[in-house]
């Protein structure tokens, strides 16, 4: 791989505000056209990382280059060259939607011909052909997020930071969000998407967990939960999951315990006792057991994890 | 190029927004035209109407002309008349009268025969710019007043004094104060009516989230 092919390098980043460290030494890479994912418990820095690599803070050591621009020395030079879109539905309410593509339009340098072609290509994208006129306010959020998306990547930028960007957004609009994020993905463009939904940050080439303001975790989704292979999950589905729980924590076989919507995932500490032996002792333990089977790991199993080691 | 550009890409956002947002538009119409209209009116340096009392220790033909001069230049209404010198006191105290003037007994005999005379004026200074206006008005009603007394004693002389001053102003002849202070508080509301609306602006641009995105955006 050649420097050319990063479009994001963080090396040793840190950022302190007073005694507090928000950011400690974090270090990752993201290449051109890759779909990084970036988690972390609200407050662990995610947020902080961000700004710091758009030029809005300065970070307080290392360094960190964003389309090959040192953020610390070129911060304007990096605003123009990434698209940004926050949680934050980011569009003008009281402008209509042309309105606000001819404003951001505007804000980027973009005039004539080409903000035509791009005020297309974002309205198709967006699914707004037709509804120029409208109101941004009447719309509904699955069509702002799209709108501000699309504003984001007006200039085309060959980065984009999307910072919880399917917050509030049902899940026909957010899996629409997502085939948009692939395509930005295939067409070259670096993204740098931050969520509290894992089942999306399943989507991301690589993913990063940081935890305390440190990295807590980086690699494929695979690579993360590769930590599972020797202590296998099982899902044990009761009538009381509570109380499943509260049995299953009291074997010394079961590492930790966490309820998983209805189920309760345990993880056990080797792959020694089968699953038939955990429902017989659970039933003797008179707890209702309906069903109890290994169950691959998800991301969510995997973030519990690195959280709960952190918070050790 | 790309500067310009920028400029006018938020002028016309901001335009958009604020005919869109009944309460900015308020605020940035009508409120400065509101403050015009009220400082315009209101607002007045011109000094009229002066609460006069008199006492009279005269009570002459020529004592009781010199009082009505004083009411007809139409600077002062005659308010009350003071029989003795300590009703003066109380009626400036209460702010019955701003201005007293106290004609000593003889004055009428004495100007008729040429001899100079003090007539004394009490001004309440605790605005000291209405008293030094009101000290100029007497000064310059006493002394067209005494050279009309020393003419007449004078009775050789039916010319009448030898200077007189006829002043006449331009562009604007009433002196009315509205005439020159309006011009700039229509510069002043407007300097104040831009801090407003940025300040407006800003504060509509962080509570809809939009700052957020701004920021990050080359601005």
């Amino acid at each position: 791989m050649t420097s050319t092919d990063i479009a994001i390098d963080v090396q040793g980043l840190t950022r302190r505000f007073g005694d507090f460290v928000a950011v400690k030494d974090v270090s990752f890479d993201v290449k051109k056209g890759e779909v990084f994912g970036f988690l972390g418990s609200n407050g662990a820095g995610k947020s902080t990382t961000i700004r710091m690599l758009c030029g809005l803070l300065r970070p307080t050591s290392g360094r960190a280059t964003v389309g090959g621009i040192d953020v610390g020395r070129d911060p304007e030079g990096v605003k123009r060259r990434i698209g940004y879109m926050s949680q934050r539905f980011s569009l003008y309410e009281a402008l209509t939607v042309d309105q606000n593509i001819a404003f951001f339009g505007g804000i980027y340098g973009l005039s004539g011909k080409r903000l035509a072609e791009r005020r297309a290509m974002v309205l198709e994208m967006a699914g707004l052909t037709g509804r120029e006129r409208a109101l941004t306010s009447t719309l509904s959020s699955g069509w702002r997020q799209r709108l501000a998306l699309g504003c984001a990547i007006l200039h085309e930028p060959s980065i984009v930071f999307l910072d919880e960007p399917t917050g509030g957004v049902d899940p026909l609009s957010r899996r629409r969000f997502w085939r948009l994020i692939d395509e930005l993905s295939r067409a070259g463009v670096a993204v740098l998407v931050t969520t509290h939904y894992l089942d999306e940050a399943e989507h991301c080439h690589r993913v990063a967990i940081i935890q305390a303001g440190q990295l807590a975790a980086l690699g494929t989704v695979s690579q993360l939960k590769s930590v599972f292979a020797s202590r296998p999950i099982l899902e044990v589905r009761a009538s009381r999951p509570v109380d499943a729980m509260q049995a299953l924590d009291a074997m010394p076989e079961v590492e930790k315990t966490s309820i998983f919507g209805t189920a309760v995932h345990a993880v056990m500490r080797s792959a020694d006792v089968p699953a038939d032996t955990l429902v017989a002792r659970l039933r003797a333990a008179g707890v209702e057991v309906a069903a109890c089977a290994r169950v691959e790991p998800s991301l969510e199993d995997v973030f519990l994890d690195v959280a709960e080691r952190g918070a050790a | 190029m790309r500067f310009a550009g920028q400029i006018l890409a938020v002028t016309r956002k901001e335009l958009r927004q604020i005919s869109r947002d009944r309460r900015s538009l308020l605020i940035l119409l009508f409120v400065p035209a509101f403050f015009l209209f009220v400082y315009g009116y209101a607002l007045n340096f011109d000094i009229r109407n002066i609460a006069l009392a008199v006492e009279d220790d005269d009570q002459s033909v020529a004592s009781r002309d010199l009082v009505s001069t004083f009411v007809r230049s139409g600077y002062f209404d005659l308010v009350s008349v003071v029989r003795h010198r300590d009703e003066i006191e109380p009626l400036l105290d209460r702010g019955d009268a701003r201005a007293v003037l106290v004609i000593p007994a003889r004055f009428g005999a004495r100007t008729a025969v040429g001899e100079p005379v003090a007539v004394q004026v009490v001004i309440n200074g605790d605005n000291a710019n209405t008293a030094t206006t009101v000290m100029g008005y007497v000064t310059g009603i006493v002394a067209a007043a005494s050279a009309r007394y020393e003419a007449q004693a004078r009775l050789n002389s039916p010319r009448g004094p030898l200077l007189t001053l006829e002043p006449r102003v331009w562009y604007n002849p009433e002196l009315r104060s509205a005439l020159f202070l309006v011009p700039g508080l229509i510069g002043y509301i407007a300097m104040l009516t831009a801090v407003v609306s940025t300040a407006l602006s800003v504060v509509r641009e962080k509570e809809s989230g939009t700052m957020e995105q701004v920021r990050m955006s080359p601005i």
